[in-house]
């Protein structure tokens, strides 16, 4: 919601692009089967229409709206998301705009209880988290996809009939120009939270709704505070609530409060009771200057996700297969992860480099990240609204005893999750060969990067496709070469990263300078880390086993048989 | 871990009896949940804190809601 007098695109801080639909080419011709229709062009689907192209796959996006998001919900960008963004080529702009930060804080009663620093280094090329609006969110990608040759884009375009064939499906699309029929072998459901692709197909989301509203509101103001994340709890602007503030770039802040128990959505939306509110709030926090209201929206805290992410050729990416409490700042970002997860599938069986049974590992990657979204968001959903008396005491105890004693602080942090480790994949075969290793990326997580002696980065070195990461003092065995070879064979994308330890002369190798890669990765000479498409690896071994790797690499291919 | 014997238990039973009271009624829960926290995290044992928690439960005098 915006202003009395504002409408829906009258932002204080963007200009919001208006985009036409074109005649599409199906309304005068037969055009085929298309690979891939993704409908939805919010960050979700803009990003697994990118994460197709980087894969050299076409695809048509389809938007109901006729520009970007009327607000900015999601904020919070994550590193492994930075990480995504760079392997679809859209980066530079996020880094250029968002505000990145490392630390946060919380409060209790006007009292700090707590710092935290989230996990950070040297060796990582990204910041931890970074705060950027929706609107740049989208903007950006999207003029990513622009540049793209593979991605076709139909604004003001709705998809209005969904009927499954043996071997795709078939779409009606509404559009200014006339209605048309859209053949598609995949259709990627990235239509949000209310996916009419969904109510289509009849399918239901399952799971709990918590109680408690809460209120986000964006408002401009020169205001000096660092880019930390804050958290008050029963702060004097908000008796027996919560509130979370976050710099956003454009002098924008993000205020994000809980309703009182029994206060109706309704009037609290009223923009004179959010006013009020927000103005009590900015009290508390020592802002005595002017400030503009930007936008509000009303949100609960729900875990909600469908059984199956896949119906068919049909998948569901972001918030149309699962609905996160935004405090745990997992949607944007757990929807971008799952976006980059099929795409990289996808591309491999359209282009024949895998079975299609490969597909079939989106669900238990993917909704075993919402499920551990869901266990996290619980534990923060009930601290900041208790449920029950006896869910409240324990609450307030901790924070009384978070005032003087360090060991009950942590009760104060509000969840922020990292990214998901597919330990129990049907891709992760062999997840124990992670005991002998003290360090580096465990078996199913996303790669942790290092930065190189010529000052890049270790995943900068990393292409499209699988990678192996191969630590070695002399040339490599003729068993472990042949294994590289055959996957570079059934992978034209498969790249070799030798790194060469103790000083070695090998050709093509890495240098590693003091050893940050070995010592990162906990490796000695023979050690390798497989590595998949989308930067998680396949599997590690302190000393290499061909047949295993090769078992590991084949299983990534959804079985397919070199 | 050694249980206590009934002399000093005989002292933790005074000294709650005056820290209830100091605490007065309107904090007597808050005060009992923190104090529970606290020793809880001091032993460091969850399965005697599971325990506890079973003994404590019985014979409660008013049936539960």
């Amino acid at each position: 919601m915006r202003p009395e007098g504002r409408g829906d695109h009258d932002s204080l801080y963007f200009t919001y692009p208006t985009f036409t639909a074109g005649p599409a080419a199906e309304l005068t011709a037969d055009t085929g089967v298309h690979p891939v229709v993704i409908v939805g062009a919010g960050p979700v689907g803009m990003t697994a229409a990118l994460s197709l192209a980087s894969q050299g796959v076409r695809s048509i996006l389809i938007e109901k709206k006729n520009t970007f998001n009327d607000g900015s919900r999601a904020i919070c960008i994550a590193r492994a998301s930075y990480q995504i963004l760079q392997q679809i080529g859209a980066v530079e702009p996020f880094l250029t705009k968002a505000l990145g930060w490392t630390r946060g804080r919380s409060f209790h009663r006007g009292m700090e209880i707590l710092v935290f620093e989230m996990s950070h280094s040297e060796s990582e090329k990204y910041l931890p988290m970074y705060n950027l609006q929706q609107q740049y969110i989208e903007q950006y990608l999207w003029e990513a996809c622009a540049r793209s040759d593979l991605i076709e884009m139909r604004w003001e375009s709705e998809v209005t009939e969904v009927k499954m064939r043996g071997d795709g499906v078939g779409l009606r699309v509404a559009s200014p120009h006339g209605s048309y029929g859209l053949e598609a072998r995949y259709l990627l459901a990235a239509d949000g939270a209310r996916s009419p692709i969904r109510a289509m197909l009849k399918l239901r989301l399952h799971g709990q709704n918590f109680e408690g509203n809460y209120v986000i509101a964006d408002v401009r103001m020169r205001h000096d505070y660092p880019t930390e994340r804050r958290a008050f709890f029963d702060p004097p602007g908000n008796p027996g609530g919560t509130v979370l503030i976050h710099k956003q770039p454009d002098d924008i802040w993000r205020i994000d409060y809980q309703l009182k128990p029994g206060e109706a959505p309704a009037e609290a939306l009223k923009e004179a009771n959010l006013r009020a509110r927000v103005g009590a709030i900015l009290d508390d926090i020592g802002h005595a200057g002017p400030w503009d209201l930007e936008w509000w929206s009303l949100y609960t805290a729900n875990t909600l996700c469908l059984d199956d992410y896949r119906h068919g050729p049909v998948f569901f990416i972001g918030d149309s297969a699962h609905i996160v409490p935004i405090f745990g700042v997992r949607g944007l970002n757990n929807g971008m992860a799952d976006a980059h997860n099929l795409a990289w599938k996808l591309a491999y069986v359209l282009n024949g480099r895998a079975d299609p049974a490969l597909l079939d590992s989106y669900t238990p990657e993917r909704r075993g990240a919402t499920l551990d979204v869901f266990a996290n968001a619980t534990k923060s959903a009930r601290f900041m609204t208790p449920p029950t008396r006896g869910w409240a005491l324990a609450r307030d105890a901790a924070l009384s005893l978070a005032r003087s004693q360090p060991f009950a602080r942590q009760f104060a942090n509000p969840r922020q999750m990292e990214p998901y480790t597919y330990a129990a994949s049907p891709l992760t075969l062999y997840p124990l060969r992670d005991r002998p290793f003290k360090a580096g990326t465990r078996t199913g997580a996303a790669m942790s990067n290092v930065r190189l002696t010529d000052g890049g980065f270790l995943l900068d070195r990393v292409g499209k496709g699988f990678a192996a990461l191969v630590f070695a003092d002399k040339p490599l065995s003729p068993a472990l070469t042949a294994c590289l070879a055959a996957m570079q064979a059934r992978d034209p994308q498969f790249t070799v990263l030798t790194v060469a330890m103790g000083g070695a002369k090998i050709d093509g190798a890495l240098d590693d300078g003091d050893g940050a890669i070995a010592r990162s990765c906990d490796a000695r000479p023979g050690t390798v880390y497989l590595l998949r498409p989308d930067l998680h690896v396949a599997g590690r071994w302190k000393s290499a086993d061909p047949a295993e790797i090769t078992a590991s690499f084949t299983a990534c291919l959804g079985g397919r048989k070199g | 871990m050694k249980d206590m014997p009934f002399d000093q238990l005989e002292e933790v039973y005074e000294a709650l009896a005056r820290a209830l009271d100091k605490a007065g009624p309107q904090n007597e829960s808050l005060f009992l949940t923190k104090l529970v926290m606290t020793l809880a995290h001091r032993t460091g044992d969850l399965d005697a804190f599971s325990k506890a928690l079973k003994i404590a439960l019985r014979d409660l005098p008013e049936a539960a809601p």
